[in-house]
């Protein structure tokens, strides 16, 4: 597999007809981690479900290329199989599917026809993961989602990363609401996939997932566009100055 | 074609005549015929029957026999089976056990030579008025049918399973199963009856009615899953009389016909009976399902439960009426209802209406009903994971269907009814 590279170009969304995302320009790689910080309301999560083709959304202007591919034009389950993948903020529940049944339906779903995974190959790679994430094997019987605690449920999207193996992994505040061990736990997940073939676009309120998860790239979004990246200083001077900083040096530049 | 006198005469010498049947049944049969114009279709709220013209479809003269085709017959897998073909018994099977425990498995007519008593005392007995059109048209018309008797403190292992294959064309566009069950005091049964037919373009009448008696102490498990073509008009009634500390089990799985409406009812007649029934209907196309489940608790210490989960999709549409009557008398008797249904489409309509009528105090009663939208959200979801659509909608429906389907007993009969929502999600 080449190395992934994810191009965002001048993406401008909408949500009923209210625009959300102004022209954003965003390019992530293989063996990349970028940040994506900025406060409450300033079009991150769009970004991030407009990624995947979160209906909700509609796209007015600009493109998404996956290796040159254009993402939009595919259906969400193709840009799932093209190698995206979105950790979201607020998983959905879905009653009566085990997790080890969704996530057996999903790899096979990438494998395609003809090539399905070994039920063996599968619990095997899924006793794994779920030791190496400190989970209890009890959840694989468990129904998606369905009564997890916010932690089970990051964890759990952590969990189909791992399971999925995408070639660029969107995570959507999957630090919200961890505590500092679960924290630790999620980047060691999002490391051990990291190389060339695997870049992240990571979208935080803080910067205290950023001590273990360390940034190739910060940047700093306001009101639908990227208005200042920089490397990882960029996410400390932040943590210290706080986005009133940002603001102010847009005011002044534009004066 | 009901009001026509030769028809009457036609069927008379047709169908009946063949009959090998006591003077009595045959009298019993013609106070239906010969009064139909006093029965109605069911009036249903959701349903114009009216527009259906049902009076029009041509009632079938003579059952002709048809082959079963052999996929459906191989799909059979217990040594205790009965297979109808148009109402025919053309294949019977008595596992060791059975006959060594003394099962007894007969055609009506048969039975009301050798089994007179019992089938007097059941036949027609257990809800007996007032009938509708379909059930007096079932009465009077019925074929072969099939009596089921398990004697006193038996208990059969095997499932009697029942295969019902219906074969339309222009000369059958009518059929009328029934089965009456008498289990015995402290018996146990499960039996499980499969519908289905050929796909005849027609218009035509299925009419079908199940009655169980359940004396004391005695366990039934009855199943049932009709996958019949969806041209068909099908009625079904289903009664079952509950006696002391005995139990009925119904499992109900309602997925083909063009328009279905299904009553059905368990009287819990004595102290310590119980009565449950699940169904799970699937809609398509633009079929109209129509069911009336109704639970009434004439004794005391009595317990109900109905459960009913259903799936709509393309332009489909039910109503799903649960009926938990709680009589006077009924007191520490135990009630409850929970019904769901799931709209994969935006021109599909579900109602859920649950009734609790009680009239004695110091009882349990609950009920919940709640029908919604398959959740795009969810969808969104599973498809973020490469799930097609239509992958991510299966899976989807069978966690929604998983918790009652998966409870059902009996592996022949949950495979059935899971077939049966694969076919549908397809259709």
């Amino acid at each position: 597999m080449p190395t992934p590279v994810l191009e965002i170009k001048d993406l401008h969304v909408n949500i009923d007809d209210k625009p959300i995302l102004k022209g954003v320009n965003l390019t992530v790689k293989g063996g990349e981690i970028h940040a994506v910080m900025g406060p409450n309301g300033t079009g991150k999560t769009s970004l991030a479900q407009t990624l995947l083709g979160h209906p909700r959304y509609q796209v007015t202007g600009g493109e998404v290329l996956l290796d040159g591919q254009n993402v939009l034009e595919m259906k969400t389950d193709a840009r799932a199989k093209s190698g995206l993948f979105l950790a979201m903020q607020y998983p959905s529940e879905i009653s009566g599917v085990s997790t080890a049944n969704f996530l057996r339906t999903a790899i096979n779903a990438k494998r395609g026809e003809g090539n399905q995974i070994p039920l063996k190959e599968f619990r095997d790679k899924l006793d794994d993961q779920m030791r190496y994430l400190d989970m209890d094997p009890k959840f694989a019987n468990r129904y998606v989602n369905e009564g997890f605690s916010g932690g089970e449920k990051k964890r759990n999207e952590i969990l189909q990363m791992l399971m999925l193996e995408p070639r660029i992994a969107i995570l959507d505040e999957i630090d919200s609401g961890l505590d500092i061990d679960a924290i630790k736990v999620v980047a060691k997940g999002v490391q051990s996939l990291m190389g060339p073939e695997f870049g992240v676009l990571l979208i935080t309120h803080y910067q205290r997932i950023l001590s273990y998860l360390k940034p190739d790239v910060v940047h700093i979004m306001i009101d639908g566009r990227i208005v200042k990246s920089g490397d990882f200083r960029l996410a400390e001077e932040l943590e210290v100055k706080g986005y009133e900083w940002v603001r102010n040096e847009l005011l002044n530049q534009v004066q | 074609m009901s009001t026509d006198v030769n028809w009457l005469e036609n069927i008379r010498s047709l169908t009946l005549d063949r009959q090998e049947e006591p003077q009595w049944l045959r009298d019993w049969r013609l106070s239906f015929l010969e009064n139909l114009a006093d029965y109605s279709w069911p009036k249903r709220q959701k349903i114009a029957l009216r527009e259906r013209q049902l009076d029009q479809i041509p009632l079938t003269e003579e059952f002709t026999d048809a082959a079963v085709p052999l996929s459906d017959l191989h799909s059979i897998e217990s040594p205790l089976h009965v297979v109808f073909a148009n109402d025919h018994i053309v294949e019977q099977s008595t596992s060791a056990e059975a006959k060594e425990k003394g099962l007894v498995v007969l055609s009506l007519p048969q039975a009301a030579l050798q089994y007179e008593h019992e089938m007097r005392e059941w036949l027609g007995q257990i809800h007996s008025a007032p009938l509708n059109k379909a059930e007096a048209l079932n009465s009077g018309l019925w074929d072969q049918g099939l009596f089921v008797k398990v004697p006193d403190g038996v208990d059969i292992t095997d499932p009697l399973l029942i295969l019902h294959y219906g074969h339309f064309d222009n000369e059958v566009t009518s059929l009328f199963p029934r089965t009456l069950i008498v289990a015995g005091v402290n018996s146990r049964l499960t039996i499980v009856e499969r519908y289905i037919s050929n796909d005849f373009e027609g218009k035509a009448l299925f009419s079908n009615m199940v009655e169980i008696a359940a004396q004391e102490g005695s366990r039934v498990h009855y199943g049932s899953v009709q996958n019949l073509s969806d041209h068909m008009e099908v009625f079904v009634s289903r009664s079952a009389r509950v006696d002391k500390d005995a139990c009925v089990e119904w499992s109900i799985g309602e997925f083909g016909g063009n328009a279905t409406i299904a009553l059905d009812r368990t009287y819990l007649t004595e102290a310590g009976a119980q009565g449950t029934h699940t169904m799970v209907f699937f809609g398509s196309g633009r079929q109209r399902q129509d069911f009336d489940t109704e639970i009434l608790h004439h004794a005391p210490y009595t317990v109900s439960k109905i459960v009913a989960k259903g799936v709509m999709k393309g332009k489909s549409r039910s109503a799903f009426h649960g009926i938990t009557n709680i009589e006077h008398g009924a007191v520490h008797s135990d009630g409850r209802q929970k019904e769901q249904t799931l709209m994969l489409s935006d021109e599909s309509r579900a109602d859920a209406v649950p009734s609790l009528l009680i009239n004695d105090n110091d009882v349990y009663a609950a009920h919940s009903a709640s029908t919604g939208p398959i959740d795009p959200l969810a969808l969104f979801y599973l498809m973020a994971r490469g799930l097609s659509e239509e992958d991510a909608t299966r899976l989807y429906v069978h966690g929604f269907l998983a918790p009652v389907v998966d409870a059902i007993p009996g592996l022949i009969l949950r495979n059935s009814v899971w077939e049966s929502v694969e076919r549908k999600l397809k259709a």
